[in-house]
């Protein structure tokens, strides 16, 4: 797993790239806390993300959760094949919608 | 088709007609009751499905309608009122006419049943459905679904794991995966559980998820889904709603052995028997705190746990109760009767009496040869030999109650037919006697039923006026009593006419005392030939032709009826009859150098006679026995016996009823297991004996008929009684025949 961040304006711009598994997953936790620590807008790209597990899959549901208690922005930008599989046998395709780049910019 | 299965088939529809019939009439008075109207239905469901197993299609045709009703009734669109259950009870009988025109093979119905079915399938439809329902249409408000309130389709699974899953290498995902490959699958995560994210222990799985399933799959194929996964997951897989309907035919279609709900369940489907086990476990788990904690009041049933852990929904476990119930009550009707060929339970009987007779005359061997180790064997083969002829004959133990209940009808049917209202009465319904007995008392009992009825019980407007109320009432008794059972009908009616049956006994030019002979007598007449003291004859009774056959049946059977009665508050008939016509348990008495057997049941006492009341008896045929007057018998006299007399002489006293007498004997030679064997022809006719017996010696001993012997000792001493009465004339006349009461 590969977690590049650029922060620009209090805007967080995080691009995963690789395995996002229960190996993974206590580092993509830190990256994450790191990242919306950092900044209000946090823009998760997972264009790049080979594979997600549950583990990691609720870390995103969590992040949007701790971004929305503390008045913070929280956005998937782009998934991956393999994300957007997740999200459909989950049922929750349209669950990070909410955080549209409308309500942001 | 074979014959046996159409046998069956007959005796199981009879036996469900017979089923129908008795709750039907429980349901005249207890229309709240569930369960009878469940047994109806049923009763009626099972004749239309073996009907139609058989291809008679008259009777799954008319059944079917019947059925419908029943079914109205069952769900409650329908109330029970007592034109339903006339016309209820009309449609079992032509049920019953079907069944056996069909196994008659008979398929083609005569114009006339046609009619009948006709016209009642008319009487039945006001109690139709106006729309015809679809049988068993799936009840949606049924659906026990607490935490969901959509209306499931497809399959619905549960599923909740365990945190440490997916350390375990399991992905909930896969699962998912896996159930897409098998149909379609819809999802709903729940994530509800998630911490927050400074919190979270990232390698917990804190999602849990509920599927939507459609696929063409059974319970244990999604089950297996979860395989390696079941013992860190919480899954539940319920069965689609359209499938309930399937899930309830399966369960009716299941075989018949008895089998838990929760097997039924786990057969057909329902619930897997991994789901199974896991409830078990609970429930015992449950069962042992409510132990421990000493309540027993609570009460876990599989089928509410399986409910509440939303394994099943509470229709398929209903349907599966229902079919659990009714495996037991068939076990239970199957403990009261068994199906054995009477004739092999005969030649059993036959067989024991064999033994019998084998072991005595062994006994008898073993005794002359004084053998201490012999005898003691013996004895304890002639224990065993007790206990056999006791098992043997109680075989053919059958209650009377099924005969007692068959007369509900009877009594409804009359009632309505004479416009009284009669009410009837059961008691002692458990007591046992012979088949054989059984079978035979039927007929007479039809006859001192209806002739209660009909001439015993008043018009309502009579029983008014004499102040009773206006139900009638009769009663069923049965009882048993010194080796005798006896069945009393007794009516609360206006009772027998002394001056009425001496009239008519006149008018018929019999010989009748009318002062001195007691009402016993008086109304003993009733049972001579052609007597009938009514002047309209109805079709019940009244041709005269009832009660004379009542007495000969029952003497047939070694039997006597008795006649007790109070003018104006009623009659009872009371019929005695041996319990068993096979093996008694006798006492060997030696008269001259013949043996006779006396029923034991029947003796009351054994006295000696001393030398002064030798003489007393040597003049006269009764003697004071503590105050009382005891009529006796010399047996030697009786049989002609020519054989030196001896110097002792003993009376037996017997009993029979109220009755008792004495047989004088020169031995009392002790108990004897007699197995009576019956006459020869020719002997048949002999007064005084009932059958005989071979002893161990080989020898055969006359077995005594102890009521006809009682009645004759009685009239002996009666005569003597009388003519010494007649020569003593200051001897007030109302002392006649105190030995009578």
């Amino acid at each position: 797993m590969q977690f590049n961040v650029e922060i620009k304006d209090d805007v967080c711009d995080a691009v995963v790239e690789g395995e996002l598994t229960i190996y993974h997953v206590n580092e993509f936790k830190k990256e994450l806390e790191e990242a919306i620590k950092q900044a209000s807008h946090v823009n998760l790209n997972l264009a790049s993300v080979s594979e997600i597990d549950t583990s990691c899959f609720q870390l995103l549901i969590q992040a949007q959760t701790n971004c929305l208690e503390n008045d913070k922005k929280f956005k998937l930008v782009s998934v991956s094949p393999a994300v957007k599989e997740v999200m459909e046998i989950f049922g929750l395709e349209r669950h990070f919608d909410d955080f549209d780049n409308r309500a942001i910019n | 088709m074979g014959d046996s299965a159409v046998e069956s088939f007959e005796h199981e529809a009879s036996e469900l007609l017979n089923l129908m019939e008795e709750s039907l009439l429980r349901l005249e008075n207890e229309p709240d009751d569930d369960t009878l109207i469940n047994a109806i239905f049923r009763a009626a469901h099972t004749i239309k499905g073996t009907g139609g197993v058989f291809g008679f299609d008259n009777i799954v045709e008319f059944t079917h309608i019947v059925e419908n009703v029943l079914d109205r009734v069952r769900v409650g669109d329908t109330q029970i009122e007592s034109n339903l259950i006339a016309v209820l009870l009309s449609c079992r009988d032509h049920m019953g006419v079907l069944v056996q025109l069909a196994i008659n093979g008979d398929q083609e119905l005569s114009d006339e049943i046609r009619q009948e079915g006709v016209s009642l399938i008319t009487q039945l439809s006001p109690f139709l459905d106006p729309h015809a329902t679809i049988a068993g249409q799936a009840d949606d408000s049924n659906l026990i679904d607490k935490g969901h309130s959509e209306v499931f389709d497809n399959w619905h699974i549960s599923m909740h794991f365990d945190r440490e899953v997916l350390q375990n290498g399991m992905d909930p995902i896969s699962f998912i995966r896996y159930l897409r490959r098998m149909g379609e699958v819809s999802v709903t995560t729940l994530y509800g559980e998630l911490p927050s994210l400074k919190i979270t222990e990232p390698e917990h799985c804190y999602l849990s998820f509920e599927v939507n399933f459609e696929g063409e799959v059974d319970c244990q194929q999604l089950e297996s889904v979860f395989e390696f996964v079941k013992e860190m997951s919480d899954i539940h897989i319920l069965p689609p709603t359209s499938k309930y309907d399937l899930f309830a035919e399966m369960i009716e279609q299941l075989p018949d052995e008895e089998m838990r709900l929760s097997e039924i369940l786990v057969k057909c489907g329902a619930v897997t028997d991994a789901e199974l086990q896991e409830v078990l476990l609970k429930q015992s788990q449950l069962l042992s705190d409510v132990l421990s904690q000493a309540s027993g009041e609570m009460e876990i049933k599989i089928g509410q746990l399986l409910v509440d852990k939303h394994v099943v929904k509470q229709s398929v476990v209903d349907a599966a109760l229902a079919k659990q119930e009714r495996i037991m009550d068939q076990t239970k009707s199957a403990n009261r009767v068994i199906r054995v060929d009477a004739s092999k339970l005969d030649k059993l009987i036959n067989l024991v009496g064999e033994l019998v007779i084998a072991g005595a005359s062994s006994n008898l061997l073993a005794h002359k040869l004084g053998d201490e180790k012999l005898l003691e064997s013996m004895s304890s083969v002639g224990r065993l030999v007790d206990d056999i002829r006791d098992n043997a004959l109680n075989l053919r133990m059958v209650q009377i109650g099924e005969t007692f209940t068959r007369f509900q009808r009877v009594v409804r049917d009359v009632s309505k037919e004479l416009g009284k209202s009669i009410k009837l009465e059961i008691s002692g319904a458990d007591t046992e006697l012979d088949k054989t007995v059984v079978e035979r008392i039927g007929d007479p009992l039809m006859h001192l039923v209806r002739n209660s009825m009909d001439h015993g019980i008043e018009s309502a407007d009579e029983r008014r006026i004499a102040g009773k109320s206006e139900q009638g009432i009769l009663k069923l008794n049965a009882f048993h009593d010194s080796g005798s059972i006896v069945i009393e009908v007794t009516d609360d009616g206006r009772g027998l006419s002394r001056e009425k049956i001496l009239a008519k006994a006149k008018e018929r030019g019999m010989n009748v005392d009318e002062v001195n002979m007691s009402d016993n007598d008086v109304y003993h007449l009733i049972f001579e030939a052609g007597f009938s003291t009514v002047e309209q004859v109805t079709n019940l009774s009244g041709r005269g032709v009832g009660m004379d056959v009542v007495r000969r049946n029952i003497e047939a059977l070694r039997g006597a009826v008795d006649i007790d009665s109070k003018l104006g508050e009623g009659t009872t008939v009371s019929i005695r009859l041996p319990l068993t016509l096979a093996i008694i348990d006798g006492f060997l008495v030696g008269v001259g150098g013949s043996s006779y057997v006396i029923p034991l049941d029947t003796i009351h006492e054994c006295i000696e006679l001393n030398a002064e009341e030798q003489k007393e008896v040597a003049v006269q045929s009764y003697i004071n026995l503590r105050g009382e007057v005891l009529p006796f018998l010399r047996l030697r006299e009786f049989f002609n016996d020519r054989n030196s007399e001896v110097n002792r002489e003993n009376i037996v006293v017997v009993q029979f009823g109220n009755q008792k007498a004495g047989f004088v004997v020169d031995e009392l030679l002790g108990e004897f297991q007699t197995v009576i064997k019956p006459m020869g022809k020719i002997l048949q006719k002999l007064k005084g004996i009932s059958g005989a017996t071979i002893l161990g010696t080989g020898d055969v001993a006359v077995i005594l008929d102890v009521p006809n012997l009682v009645q004759r000792a009685t009239e002996q001493a009666e005569k003597m009684y009388g003519r010494m009465h007649r020569a003593d004339s200051s001897k007030p006349s109302n002392d006649e025949a105190p030995i009578l009461h």
